[in-house]
């Protein structure tokens, strides 16, 4: 082969081949060299991280970023020995310069809340390891904090913030100014003490001018419904708010500059930031106060309650309370604070509202202006009286019907109020605590006088019923009233009264105005009767129904009778002297009796219990026993007016009974007592006979005569007598003082009222007449029959008439008398003519009387003359028409 | 005037020369660069083809490495970049329980390109320092190697199909990485090695004493 290269051609000396293939691994070499070189310039770096918690971080998975843009990956999870997780991680070169002491790591993991979202992308990528960059040396072992660090925009105001509790601040919750969103928060923790939460906040740089060194902050968490008895609030500050909270401040505009770093304390709501001074209140009990409850002045709220703390070792609450600024000042000495309560009482209904508001505590400030600031007070129970108003001391021994609040009147003129009633440190008494207004204050001196005003004054007697009273509200609450003896003009100075000057309560302005000084020790008065009363130990002694005292015991007298011994209070000790007199007013008289039913009633007290009434009497009155002590009448009535004692003697008792009445022209002025038989077995009627007809009655001429029902063809008579009893019937007569008296079965023929000339009429027989049958004259009545008895020796009858005095001069000793009773019926040919008298006549029977005119008038009929009863009637009598003079 | 080749010997050997063209064997002396029967270029065999096969060898190991180091995807799911390596994609199959198809990328990834760049430098070696090594199981080997070239662009053919299906911006999507590129030049390399290769040096060399 070489041989025929040799031959025919030139030969080409052999080159080396060098491919141009070679440059590709050349190229490749280079490429490689360069990647080479920046991996190993652009080395990561690893650093260890030690996490306590590595929730959420995976192996490869997991980035660390620096403002978002990954700078390392983790590589490697690992626990380490002291609790908690380390975590190897490379950061890429670029990124390695941030690897410094001050660098912090910090977990990343998914937020949502409702102001923001952060970390979304966690959601998907999981969570990352953000890094953020400090000073400091290089290393590369690093402990991660647990929460991001305060990241706070350049420029921003840091504000520091103290509440009591987190509520719903979260971190991002914004800060509000004017409903503008200046800022937000960036921390919360626990503050050191445990006891309040710290705050960081930022402010923008643009608002921070907004910030004063009295900025006050508070919480608009969302929903602020404040529902009382004013009705319902509600506010709500904002949607975000609403969801997530919020805080907003308000500087005053006269407030200084923000000077240095201050911590602020976050306010649950508007109306706690607006506190002035906090003080501290100490209550015996929390009644129905609730925490937050009002503190008022006058009604204004000027603070509240912030929290209430039992303080055990002491048994009373602190309340700590706050004021507001305006109001600050007026917390000094002297300062008052009490817990206003609901009260309903007959007189008033106050703070009602506090059934559905709770208590509140009321407030009343210092009068002195420049008292020393002061912090704690105590609260009372109730308001008390503040040092200008005068305060009085009034004693009693019974408060009955006095409350609190009560007033203090003078002329109806309330002055002032009874502030507290009290038992004395004696025992013995009640205290009566007054108020009296700087106003009238002029109207109290010395001799000033108290009495207790009772509502109602009810005086019942038998003319009625007189009702006297104040004002519906002293009915229910009554009071005191002021008397001053010598009234005290305006312009009069202020007297000054002894700080040991004790007023006594009088019972009415009646004894107050008597009263001198009644306040004694008590009197014991021994009363004596026959009979012991139907009272008790106890019941009480009346004077004018007002009780002044009461009956302390009962006992026998050396006398035999009964003495009951009275303690009559000293303060109406005056009213008892030499002539009181005594009478038991036990119960109530009930006398029934056809007239009706009468009842006598005391004080409900004396119905039940009974009791003794005492009275001024007269000195007349026989009022006391010989060894002085006083007697007990049934009445006073009976003490001033006693009642006379007769006797009446009877043929027979007829229908008489004890309690039987006596009367005189229908009136009684008596009663039947006692009916015995003397010793000639007649019947000794004892009767009573009151006083005021004694003088009348008790004549030698008076007479007595039984009273019973009459009924007959004529008519009835004393029906009443038929369910009411018999009486006695009294014709007061005159003659000499007597009691002893005969008395009568029947009425008298000529009792005094029916005197009149008395004519007997002689007849065979009585006919239809009658007692009572009138008599007549022309169809006048002229008088009446009286009585009809058989003659002497029963061959007639004897009709006693009465005819009226005015028409005594018609009766003639020629007079005729004849029947007019019934009709006369004459039946003749012309016909039949009936004659009747007056159709009384008719019923009654009856008597007519006529003069004959042919003769001259004669003399008047004598009294008790006779005349006969003619029966031939004959016409021409009934036109006799003869003129009688009148005298 | 188609020579007829004895067995047993080269046709170097036996003074014949093989048109690449027209597949006719002519006798070396005449027209040597050109081929008597069709009148194409002719060479006795391949030119440079053993430096050829050995820089193309030497680029593809050189290009295997940042191929293996390098992340060939970049996953972007939600916005965060998930780089991975060769290596850590069958890692990540198999730890989804998907070991089949971490075994085929293994294979195809890992495997294939290193078995023939080592089969191709063995063979290359060989017949540069002339190794008594078998022909006849270099020669299988090369053709194992040819045969399988192809499959090594399975890896490649995978993540054209990730870029161009998961391609949903910052949410999900498939982004490749040097080392895709790296990976297909070393594929290209030795798919060019071994076409380069002139398995008659293999018994060139085993004659050539």
């Amino acid at each position: 082969m070489t041989d025929v290269k040799s031959r025919n051609q030139a030969t080409l000396a052999k080159k080396r081949v060098f491919s141009p293939i070679w440059f590709l691994p050349l190229l490749a070499a280079i490429l490689g060299g360069w990647l080479l070189l920046t991996n190993i310039t652009n080395a990561n770096e690893s650093i260890s991280i030690h996490f306590t918690n590595a929730e959420g971080i995976i192996v490869d998975k997991t980035r660390i970023r620096y403002k978002g843009v990954i700078v390392g990956t983790v590589k490697k999870i690992e626990l380490d020995s002291r609790s908690g997780i380390n975590i190897t991680a490379t950061i890429e070169s670029h990124a390695t310069s941030m690897l410094r002491e001050n660098t912090q790591f910090w977990l990343v993991s998914p937020q949502a809340s409702l102001t923001a979202i952060s970390g979304l992308d966690t959601l998907f990528s999981g969570s990352y390891i953000n890094l953020h960059p400090g000073n400091g040396d290089t290393r590369n072992n690093f402990e991660a904090v647990s929460e991001p660090p305060v990241y706070i925009p350049k420029g921003a105001l840091l504000v520091n913030l103290k509440s009591k509790q987190a509520d719903s601040i979260g971190i991002a919750t914004p800060l509000f100014y004017k409903k503008i969103k200046v800022g937000e928060v960036i921390k919360i923790q626990l503050a050191k003490d445990t006891r309040n939460v710290d705050i960081s906040a930022f402010i923008d740089k643009k608002y921070s001018y907004l910030l004063h060194a009295n900025s006050k902050f508070w919480n608009i968490s969302g929903l602020n419904a404040n529902i009382s008895s004013n009705g319902f609030d509600l506010k709500i500050a904002s949607i975000s708010a609403l969801i997530a909270g919020g805080i907003t401040f308000s500087s005053p505009d006269n407030s200084p500059k923000l000077s240095t770093q201050k911590i602020f304390t976050l306010y649950n709501d508007f109306k706690e930031s607006q506190h002035g001074v906090t003080i501290t209140l100490i209550l015996k009990s929390t009644e129905n106060l609730s925490n937050g409850a009002d503190i008022r002045f006058k009604g204004h709220n000027i603070g509240h309650l912030t929290e209430i703390k039992y303080v055990k070792n002491k048994k009373y609450f602190i309340a700590k309370a706050t004021i507001t600024p305006e109001f600050s000042d007026l917390m000094t000495q002297n300062a008052q604070f009490w817990l206003e309560k609901t009260s309903i009482s007959f007189t008033k209904i106050s703070n009602v509202s506090n059934i559905v508001r709770g208590n509140y505590i009321a407030f009343a400030p210092s009068i002195k202006s420049n008292a020393t600031p002061k912090k704690q007070f105590n609260v009372n129970l109730e308001q008390l009286p503040l040092k200008p108003d005068l305060t009085l001391h009034l004693l009693t021994e019974d408060a009955t019907g006095l409350n609190k609040n009560d007033p203090i009147q003078f002329q109806g003129i309330k002055i002032g109020e009874i502030s507290r009633l009290h038992i004395s440190n004696s025992g013995k008494f009640i205290e009566v605590m007054m108020q009296i207004n700087t106003k009238y204050r002029y109207l109290i001196n010395k001799q000033s006088k108290f009495y207790l005003l009772s509502g109602v004054n009810l005086q019942m007697s038998f003319t009625g019923i007189k009702l006297q009273s104040s004002p519906l509200e002293n009915i229910i609450s009554g009071g005191i009233g002021l008397y001053n003896q010598i009234p005290i003009p305006r312009n009069t100075p202020v007297s000054t009264l002894s700080k040991h000057q004790i007023f006594r309560l009088y019972a009415s302005r009646a004894i107050a105005k008597e009263g001198k000084d009644i306040f004694t020790s008590p009197l014991t008065v021994n009363i004596l009767s026959t009979k012991l009363p139907a009272l008790n130990v106890g019941s009480p002694v009346y004077y004018h129904k007002f009780p002044i005292g009461e009956i302390s015991s009962f006992n026998f007298d050396d006398s035999g009778l009964i003495r009951t011994t009275l303690i009559i209070k000293g303060s109406y000790k005056h009213l008892i002297n030499a002539e009181s007199v005594f009478w038991n007013v036990s119960g109530f008289k009930l006398s029934a009796d056809l007239q009706g039913i009468k009842m006598q009633a005391e004080s409900l007290l004396a119905i039940t219990s009974g009791g003794i009434a005492v009275e001024q009497g007269n000195a007349n009155i026989n009022n006391r026993f010989k060894n002085g002590a006083y007697k007990l009448f049934a009445s006073y009535q009976e003490a001033a007016n006693p009642e006379k004692s007769i006797t009446i003697i009877f043929e027979n008792a007829n229908n008489l009974k004890v309690g039987n009445k006596l009367k005189s022209n229908g009136l009684v002025i008596g009663e039947v007592k006692n009916l015995s038989l003397d010793e000639n077995n007649k019947i000794q009627v004892i009767a009573n006979i009151k006083a005021p007809f004694i003088k009348q009655v008790l004549h030698k001429n008076s007479r007595f005569w039984v009273v019973s029902s009459h009924i007959s063809l004529s008519g009835a008579k004393n029906l009443s007598t038929l369910i009411s009893g018999d009486y006695i019937n009294v014709s007061p007569g005159n003659g000499q003082l007597t009691s002893i008296f005969k008395g009568e079965l029947n009425e008298p023929l000529l009792p005094k009222n029916k005197q009149g000339l008395t004519i007997i009429l002689l007849a065979n027989n009585a006919g239809s007449t009658n007692i009572g049958s009138p008599v007549y004259h022309r169809q006048i009545q002229i008088g009446e029959v009286i009585a009809k008895q058989l003659n002497n020796d029963a061959s007639g009858v004897e009709i006693t008439l009465n005819i009226y005095p005015k028409y005594t001069t018609i009766i003639r000793q020629n007079s005729i008398f004849w029947p007019a009773s019934g009709f006369n019926l004459d039946v003749g040919i012309s016909g039949a003519t009936l004659k009747t008298t007056s159709l009384t006549s008719l019923v009654k029977g009856g008597i007519n009387m006529s003069t004959n005119d042919r003769y001259k008038l004669q003399a008047p009929a004598e009294s008790n003359a006779h005349f006969t009863l003619q029966l031939d009637v004959q016409d021409k009598w009934f036109n006799w028409q003869l003129s009688i003079p009148k005298t | 005037m188609n020579e007829i080749a004895k067995a047993g010997l080269s046709g170097r050997q036996q003074g014949l020369q093989l048109c690449c063209v027209c597949c006719k064997t002519s006798k070396q002396t005449q027209h040597p660069d050109i081929c008597p029967h069709c009148l194409n270029r002719i060479s006795l065999r391949k030119k440079n083809s053993l430096q050829k096969t050995s820089a193309l060898l030497i680029t593809a190991i050189v290009f295997l490495i940042p191929a293996n180091i390098y992340p060939i995807t970049y996953l972007l799911k939600n916005s965060i970049l998930y780089p991975d390596t060769i290596f850590s994609g069958i890692l990540s199959l198999m730890d989804s329980n998907m070991k089949i198809i971490a075994g085929i990328v293994f294979i195809a990834s890992i495997v294939v390109p290193i078995l023939k760049i080592v089969g191709l430098t063995i063979i290359t070696l060989a017949v540069h320092f002339k190794y008594k090594l078998n022909a006849k199981t270099q020669f299988l080997a090369f053709a194992f190697i040819a045969w399988i070239g192809k499959w090594s662009v399975l890896d490649l053919f995978v993540i054209s199909i990730m870029v161009a299906v998961f391609d949903k911006g910052n949410l999900l999507s498939v982004y490749p990485g040097i080392a895709a590129s790296s990976f297909t030049l070393v594929v290209l390399c030795t798919l060019f090695a071994a076409n380069n290769f002139d398995t008659r040096l293999i018994w060139d060399a085993q004659n050539n004493d």
